[in-house]
Order: structure tokens, then sequence, then C-alpha cells
């Protein structure tokens, strides 16, 4: 049994200002495993955030089903647990608070829960930082905060919705490498959306590319890049190149048929 | 401290140098020796502690009873989509009724009295609590319910640590608005209605053709005003909001 | 699978979206009216405590016909646009002109704010006592009211104009005074609105409060003549329309200005 399976996936919605039908979604399935780092990749406005919605919990599907852990998904949990683009930090909360908060939720008594927050601050290299509050903290960590408070819950599947897209380059740079170290040394199951081509196959296991609107898959690739991996070698790496390149091409055709940003209502 | 009192030193000195050279009659303008002494005989023969005691107690009840109702009624609305709807634009009418409108039906209803003024304190605080913790609700950024939700929150506690937490601002700027029409009311209606307080001191003094009362009555009640915001409402919103970066209304003069 | 196809009249669709905002704007005020006239009929209530709606419309209505009403209607917009134009033409150059130098708003801030914590209503004894009763004691504390708020927030608006847009302005060889009308004036307008608004609520207020203590004419006049003799269905109307010139004033003047200004330039205001 899978971790994650989704399953004919279809997301039909009425535009306000048309009034007609649009379909984000059109037709995707596609499964991940446990441990596996699965990144969803488009052109804007293909529906992936709206998919990593329906994941979530968000929105509800207008057909196809979503399971995880081989229970249908009917609303937000922390299995499902979401790191925003928006980073979404309770700015009233400490950072110790901010990554005790679901835990809290819980019912985890202070005394358990603390020490594993801690753990977890340590991981993205948070620690020192407990009793700061969230826009005293940099962008790029601003952004780890997020991913050690869905870590700390421990989730099936962590969802990540274009989470570096809000930082400047050089941040994101680290940033990916700082994630991919948590990946590689945690293992939790990932499902990563992003336009973002080379940000995809530095990152996943397996890539699943998505066509434009109504989104379908057009293929899943496999990312041939041996773990532990670092932006350095990746860059050097032919195989690298030729995957992202590979990918380029399959939606070079599609690129001017890719809807603006600001109409993309996912 | 020297910054906050400072620029009214020169005033004051100017204010001292217009008195004496009496650019203005005397039974219009008077200087600030003239204040201090009327103030301090105020005080001694109890007059001031006590119409302040009076203005105070008028103002302070009908805030509580304001806040007791507008912040669960602001909530409740909030909340509701139906609610919602179905109200603001009710509540954007009778904001726009000046509060102190109100004063001649409430008279009507019950006569010369504290409840009549307890009543339209209690309207000015309430409508623009209500409409600010509205409005506030709705601008909680969905991303932060969201991601309680899928931390695990349920309805209620995304309520108590999410909406009114993020709404927090809002419920102060109402306040503060609410406050600063309320005591504008009370002192409207210690005129109008009054028998003692600060609003019918002054009235009273012109009335005399005392503008010594004036004076005092205004430099009274800016000060208070000042200290109140300045020692109250301003720290609550830095110990809250700026800690909090979410600065929502820096400096507005009000 | 194409998700295009032939678009409907847009404008079609926008004017029933509107159409159904207006209806949906009304409907509560359609349901406090059903209950009004419910309840005052269920309860027996004497008109003298609370009319009937019926006898509000009746009582605007004689009004109307005797004159009465545009009357005391004039008397108060008058009084207000007057005030509140002398405030605008005095406050705005003033305001600027103090933000524009570091020490005199850091000078002047404290007095500012003490003075717009002061402002309207508390000047009332003073005003009738310099000025008499009358019309030109209700203009002075309009004037009271928007002057202090916009000047403060003037001031205000242009200390948070970025330093690096002045900086822009004047390796541009932007003069002084050019400096004040084209990029002092446009970057503090949303602190101006707000301060615009803020006065105007503390001016209009006023106004109600002098009108009541200090003339013969106008709403606050009518209101408070009326309860003297206990007509509540006068008293309402005037309520009511006290009410609507403020929201017309708010709706219909403030927010297209905010909308035609402010938002069009893209400058969200610091919320009040």
């Amino acid at each position: 049994m899978s971790t994650l399976e989704i399953s004919h996936l279809r997301m039909e919605y009425v535009d306000a200002y048309t009034e007609e039908t649009v379909t984000a979604v059109g037709d995707v399935s596609f499964t991940i495993e446990e441990g596996e780092f699965v990144a969803v990749l488009g052109p804007s406005g293909c529906g992936k955030t709206t998919i990593l919605n329906i994941v979530a919990g968000f929105q509800k599907q207008t057909s196809g089903t979503v399971r995880v852990g081989g229970k249908d998904v009917t609303g937000p949990s922390p299995e499902r647990g979401v790191v925003f683009q928006s980073f979404a930090l309770f700015p009233w909360k400490t950072v110790l608070g901010n990554v005790v908060f679901g835990l809290r939720m819980r019912g985890v008594p202070r005394r358990e829960r603390e020490p594993i927050a801690q753990r977890y601050l340590e991981l993205v290299g948070l620690e020192g930082f407990e009793r700061k509050f969230p826009h005293e903290l940099s962008g790029g960590m601003q952004q780890r905060l997020g991913v050690a408070r869905v870590l700390a819950n421990e989730p099936a599947v962590m969802l990540m919705d274009e989470p570096f897209a809000s930082v400047d380059a050089q941040t994101r740079r680290k940033l990916q490498d700082d994630l991919t170290a948590i990946f590689e040394a945690n293992h939790p199951t990932v499902f990563f959306v992003t336009h973002d081509i080379e940000e995809a196959v530095f990152l996943a296991d397996r890539v699943v590319v998505l066509s434009t609107r109504p989104s379908q898959v057009k293929e899943i690739v496999t990312v041939p890049l041996e773990r532990p991996r670092h932006w350095r070698h990746a860059l050097e790496s032919p195989d690298y190149r030729r995957a992202v390149t590979y990918i380029t091409d399959m939606l070079a055709g599609d690129e001017s048929r890719a809807i603006p940003a600001d109409l993309d209502t996912t | 401290m020297v910054r906050t009192f400072g620029p009214f030193i020169p005033v004051v000195l100017i204010w001292w140098v217009v008195a004496e050279v009496g650019v203005f009659p005397a039974d219009l303008f008077v200087g600030p020796r003239t204040v201090i002494a009327e103030f301090d005989e105020l005080i001694a023969k109890g007059i001031l502690p006590a119409y302040l005691s009076d203005s105070f107690t008028r103002l302070w009840t009908g805030v509580l009873f304001g806040l007791l109702i507008g912040i669960p009624a602001g909530f409740i609305v909030a909340m509701s989509r139906w609610a919602r709807r179905l109200t603001w634009p009710l509540l954007l009418f009778f904001q726009a009724i000046a509060d102190i409108a109100w004063l001649p039906i409430v008279i009507v209803w019950f006569g010369f009295s504290l409840t009549a003024v307890t009543f339209v304190i209690v309207y000015t605080i309430v409508f623009p609590l209500m409409i600010s913790i509205v409005s506030g609700v709705e601008e909680v950024p969905r991303d932060l319910i969201r991601a309680a939700r899928s931390l695990g929150a349920g309805r209620l506690r995304v309520f108590t640590d999410v909406i009114v937490p993020g709404a927090l601002p809002a419920v102060a700027t109402g306040i503060r608005t609410g406050l600063g029409y309320g005591w504008r009311a009370l002192i409207a209606a210690e005129i109008i209605v009054g028998t003692s307080g600060i609003g019918f001191m002054m009235f009273d003094a012109r009335r005399a053709g005392v503008v010594t009362g004036v004076f005092i009555g205004m430099i009274v009640l800016g000060v208070l005003w000042y200290a109140l915001d300045a020692l109250i409402l301003a720290p609550f919103e830095r110990g809250t909001i700026e800690r909090w970066g979410m600065v929502r209304t820096a400096e507005v003069g009000r | 699978m194409s998700s295009s196809s032939t678009r409907p009249s847009r404008r079609g669709s926008n004017l029933s979206r509107r159409l159904g905002a207006a209806f949906w704007f009304a409907v509560p005020f359609v349901a406090l009216a059903i209950i009004w006239v419910v309840v005052v009929e269920v309860t027996g209530v004497e008109a003298r405590t609370f009319p009937q709606i019926t006898d509000v419309v009746r009582a605007w209505g004689e009004m109307w016909t005797s004159g009465e009403y545009l009357l005391h209607v004039g008397a108060s917009v008058r009084r207000v646009v007057l005030g509140a134009l002398a405030g605008i033409v005095t406050a705005v150059p003033f305001g600027i002109l103090l933000g524009a130098s570091r020490w005199a708003s850091v000078f002047f801030a404290p007095l500012l704010r003490f003075s717009v914590a002061l402002a309207g209503i508390a000047w009332i004894p003073l005003a009738t006592l310099w000025l008499g009763f009358g019309e030109r004691a209700v203009i002075f504390i309009v004037w009271n009211a928007t002057f202090f708020a916009l000047t403060y927030n003037a001031m205000l608006g242009v200390q948070r104009i970025p330093t690096q847009l002045l900086q822009a302005a004047r390796s541009m060889g932007t003069s002084r005074p050019r400096m004040f009308v084209e990029v002092m004036l446009p970057g503090a307008l949303p602190s101006i609105v707000t301060g615009l608004r803020v006065g105007l609520g503390y001016g209009w207020r006023g106004l109600v409060a002098a009108e009541i203590i200090a003339t013969s004419a106008g709403l606050g006049y009518s209101i408070f003549l009326a309860q003297k003799f206990f007509r509540t269905d006068v008293i309402i109307v005037g309520m009511i329309t006290i009410g609507l010139l403020w929201l017309v004033t708010d709706r219909a003047l403030l927010a297209p200005l905010e909308r035609r200004t402010v938002e069009r330039w893209g400058m969200k205001a610091v919320i009040s």
C-alpha cells in the first residue's frame, strides 16, 4: 500500500468572473511510496497547487480519489502537513511556539513536546532562536521554521507548495541543499510542488510532469542522481543536465499555452 | 520624557506672554497663572475631583458594557457568513448615525439620567468595535487558518489560537476608535443633559462668562486622553501587535 | 480538451452581479423595517415613545413640504462643507511643511497629538464664548476637528515616504517647492485620506453636538427641538438623515477618492 495514492483526480470549478466551468485538473493519477521525495512539476496554472490543496484537504475534488495510508482524504489533518509558500507562521508565537503547535493540538504534554521541538529545530538549524518571533527571522529561516513545524508532527506525507518561491535565489539554493540534507537524514515522504525544473530534478527521486490545464500526467521521470546530493556536484553532473534538458524539451511545447499567473486560481 | 513634554514648554511660554500682554480681552483669554490658581482652588474645594469622577464613572460604565456587548457580538458576526451578510449593512448604517444624534430620543426614553448617557456611550463603542472586529477577522490570512488545520487544530482551537490573536490588532483599533467617539459623546451629553461632570463644568463656566473654567476643562480632557492613549492603549499595542511584527496602525492620529 | 468557449457578455454578468450585491445590501434593511412594523403593532407602544414607520414617513413628508427639511439639511451640509474645506486648505499645506522638516515634526508631534485628542466637541464651550452662538461657532468646530486630524496625519504621511523616493526626486533636480507638490503631497495622500476620514468623523459629530447647543437651524437643532415636544417621529427622520448623509460622504466621496488615488497608485494606506 502506497503512502499516497491519487487516482483519476479531476477538479472543475466555476470562474466567478466569466461564469464558465473551468477544468483545473483533468485526469491525474500517481502514487508516492514511503520515504520518497516526489516533485510535481508543471507550467503556471496547470493546477498543481490545486492538487496539493486537495491532498491537504483544503479543497474537495470533483471526482477521483485521494488516499493516504489507505484512507480517503476528508479534510486537513496533521497526517498531511503543509509547508506554505507564504510561510504562514503564527506571528504571535515564538519560534518554539510555532514548532510545538501541532504537538499541543494533539495533547502532547509540555514535558514531552519541548524536547521533540528542540530536536527538529536543531535539524533545520534554528537552535538558539527559540524565543524569537517569526518577523525577526530572515526569509530563509522562516521557511526552515515552517518545515520544522510540519516535521515535528511526523506526518505521513509532507506537502510543500512552492515553498522557496518567496526567497531570493541564493537563499533558495541554500534551502534546497538544506532540505535535501534533512530529507536524507530523516526520510519523510515529500510531495513537492514547483514550476522550477532545475529545482525539481535536484530535490526529487521522481518528478511527475504535468501538462497545462486541464492537466494530466505527461510522464513520471525517475531522477538518475545518486544520494547524498549537493548543488556543487549536481551542476557538474551530466546525468543532472540530461534530466533537466529532457524535461525542459517535454514542457517546451506547452510553454506557449501556459496560463498567466494572475489568472491562476489554483 | 523630554521629547513628550518638551514641545509644550514653548507653547506655555507663548501662552503666558500672550496673556500678560493682553492681546485678547481678559474675559475671553486667561494666562497660565490664572489657570493654575483656579485649578488649585477647584482641587482644594473638591469640585474638580468630584466632576472628574462623575465623568469617569459614566464613561467607564459605558465602556465596560460596550466591550461586553461589542466583542462577543463582533466575533459572533465575524464567524458566521450569514450573520455577516445580514448585519454588515446595518452595522455600517448605524455606525453612520452620529452617536450624539441618539441623545434626544434617548432622553425621551430615559429622561435626563445616567441610563441615557450610558446608552449613548455604549452605542459609540459597540459599532466601531464590531465593524473593526468583523473586518479584522476577515483579514486573518487564509494560509494561517489552513496551517493550523493541517497541524491538527479543530474549529474551536482555530478560533482561539488563530482568529482571536490574528484579529487582536483590529480589536485594539476598534476600542481606540470607540473610545475616541465615546468620551466626545460624553462631553456633549454632559453639556446638554448634565448636572455634573467635566463637560458640564466647562459649559457652566462659559455660561458664567468665566473662561478659566473652560480652559481648565479642556486641558484636563486633553491630558487625560493623551495619558490614556500613551500609558494604556499604545503600550498594549506595542506589547502585542508590534512585538509580533503585525503593525496595523503605526501611528494614526486620532 | 479545451476549456475555453465563447464568453458570455461580460457586461451582462457584471450588471447582474451588481444588482445581486445591491439586493443583498437592501435585504437587512427590509428585514429591519418589517421587524419595526411588527414589534410596534404587537407591543402597542405609544407613538410618543416609538413611532410606527408610517408616522415617520408622514413626518418626513410634512417637513419636506413645509420646506423645513431642506432648510435643516442645507444648513448642516453647508456648515460641514465650509468647515471641512477650510480645514483641508489650512491643514494639508501646513502638515506637509511640518512633515518635510525632521526637527519640526519631532517637535510638534506630541503637541498635535494632544490637539487631535481634544479636537471637535471639547471646543464647543470655548467656541461659543469666543464666537457667540450661531453659525460661526459651528463651522469653527468642524474646522477644528478636521484641521488637527489632517495636519497630524499629513505630517505623519510625509514622514513615512520612503527616503529613497525623496532621494530619487532630489537627484533628478527637483526644486524644493516642486518636491512639496509633486512628491510629498501624493506620497502622503494615503495618510491624508485617513486624516480626512478621522477629521470628518469627529467634525460631523461635533457639528451635531454644536447644532444642539448653539444654533437654531440644522439637523442637530431640529432633533433637539423635537425632543422637547416628544416628537419622536421627527427625531427619527433627523437621525436617519444624519446617518444617510454620513454614509453618502463616506461611500460616495471618501471611498472613491481613496480608490482613484491611493488604490489606483497601488499604495495601501496604513490601515486605520
